[in-house]
């Protein structure tokens, strides 16, 4: 039995298309008969339903032998997993939005304070850097920061904010983790799922 | 605090330590104790040293920087290189702090470059822990440092990048980075249970170290851990490790409860471990 720790919301609904997709039906059936359940199990697989940041923590600590989450995910956080393989689904960006261009952005909020202060430092520009959980844009429009870094996919939630994107960074899309251990205790079972995942475009 | 159960928990602990360091010596194994507090001179920091500050409580006084220990073998080394250390075979307590961590570490260090002494003080530490510490073993990862250094050239070994997709096995962006036909690749791209007889058959470089895998893996697997693996892409932690390094985790553990492995410095060694939290301890 095979445990695959999962985001809940928009990757989940990716993640079922996915399954459909290379006909992995019995997994997909599954997971769309899902209401409130936090655990989903088949005869094969359990599927642990929690927040993405969450999905590492549960696959470190060996809860869940498998996890599905974003690279912007992994990015921030140090764990100890194994990071497998890219996903076909959950694709977005980083990207810098201000409400206008600027030569510099000496004060950028953002959730992901470990990319920002990467990217800072690799065009050698200093930035105070103000961490907030959410509604980032908020940060830009009231004038609290000279800009966001924050992942965009379409850039809607941006426009309606009065933002623009100035800098479009790293694309980021979901990725196959395992924990450490499991990935060789049950390694079989895993390689099996990784054929499976790798069927798509065959 | 309720100071009856706690006068036991006490009790039990510095018993503990006690009984380790007696079974030991009874072992045939001289006792080695050490000041918890090191100091290291700025004018003959070592890459390893300075590599090691990252990660531990240091503070400057004078001319000096001092430091609480970090790690038992780390210290032995150090003393190794300063001092004549006449024995074969060591053990020693002693709590370690690295940064918001506090463990005590029972561990040995066998002199020698002899496998076959080198497994019997494994398996020493590995009874103890069993009997004495009823600690089951679930998992054994066993790797060999030699093999990265053989297959990575110097700029890549030190490359932050490349070790850190190698810390995750990241195999498509070790591909991007490195490209298809990189042996690091090549080997990482076959299945698991191929890649020991892949990296000896295409690589003549490697046969050496896989075939002391493969030794110490049997010598493992004798000791009826349900799980031995062997992992070929781990990254020394330090320069002096030279060989086979091992780490040992009860069920459902991040952390090893066991680390440890062959060195050289100055002479070939070999030393293993035990680390223990309040979970644990």
């Amino acid at each position: 039995m095979i445990t695959i720790a999962l985001s809940k919301g928009r990757q989940l609904k990716d993640f079922i298309a996915f399954l459909k997709s290379i006909d992995m039906t019995q997994w997909s059936n599954a997971l769309e008969s899902v209401s409130r359940e936090l655990v989903v199990q088949t005869d094969s697989v359990r599927f642990l339903l929690v927040k993405g940041e969450d999905v590492p923590v549960y696959v470190e600590e060996g809860v869940a032998d498998l996890g599905i989450t974003g690279s912007d995910v992994l990015y921030e956080q140090n764990r100890h997993i194994n990071n497998l393989m890219d996903l076909p689904f959950g694709y977005c960006h980083f990207a810098l939005a201000a409400k206008e261009p600027k030569d510099a952005y000496p004060v950028v909020a953002t959730k992901y304070v470990q990319f920002t202060q990467n990217y800072f430092d690799s065009i050698m520009q200093p930035v105070k850097i103000i961490y907030l959980k959410g509604s980032v844009e908020l940060a830009a429009t009231i004038d609290m920061a000279d800009a966001i870094m924050d992942i965009v996919q379409t850039g809607t939630t941006l426009r309606d904010n009065g933002l623009e994107e100035q800098i479009r960074l790293d694309d980021i899309n979901a990725r196959l983790i395992s924990n450490k251990h499991a990935f060789f205790s049950k390694n079989s079972e895993i390689q099996s799922i990784i054929n499976q995942f790798n069927k798509v475009g065959a | 605090m309720l100071f009856e159960q706690n006068n036991q928990h006490i009790l039990d602990k510095k018993h503990q330590e006690w009984e380790f360091l007696h079974h030991f010596h009874h072992l045939g194994y001289d006792l080695l104790d050490l000041s918890i507090l090191e100091e290291f001179r700025w004018d003959s920091l070592s890459p390893d040293d300075l590599k090691s500050m990252t990660n531990r409580y240091t503070w400057q006084a004078n001319d000096s920087l001092l430091s609480i220990r970090s790690d038992w073998t780390d210290a032995i080394v150090r003393y190794r290189k300063k001092y004549k250390l006449k024995t074969d075979k060591i053990a020693y307590s002693g709590p370690v702090y690295s940064y918001n961590k506090e463990r005590m570490q029972f561990g040995m260090e066998t002199f020698s470059e002899d496998i076959d002494t080198q497994q019997k003080s494994m398996k020493d530490l590995l009874d103890y822990l069993q009997t004495h510490l009823k600690q089951t073993v679930s998992v054994a990862v066993i790797s060999h440092y030699s093999l990265l250094k053989k297959l990575l050239n110097k700029d890549e070994l030190q490359d932050p990048e490349v070790r850190h997709l190698l810390r995750e096995r990241n195999l498509d962006g070790l591909t991007k980075y490195l490209g298809d036909t990189h042996p690091v690749v090549q080997l990482m791209s076959q299945p698991v249970p191929d890649q020991l007889h892949f990296a000896r058959d295409q690589f003549p470089d490697l046969k050496g170290p896989v075939n002391e895998i493969i030794n110490w893996r049997n010598a493992l697997e004798e000791k009826n851990i349900p799980t031995v693996y062997s992992d070929l892409f781990s990254l020394p932690a330090q320069s002096y490790y030279k060989g086979i390094f091992l780490q040992f985790y009860t069920d459902q553990t991040v952390e090893p409860i066991v680390t440890g492995g062959q060195y050289s410095s100055p002479t070939k060694a070999f030393g293993m471990a035990i680390n223990l939290t309040d979970l644990t301890y």
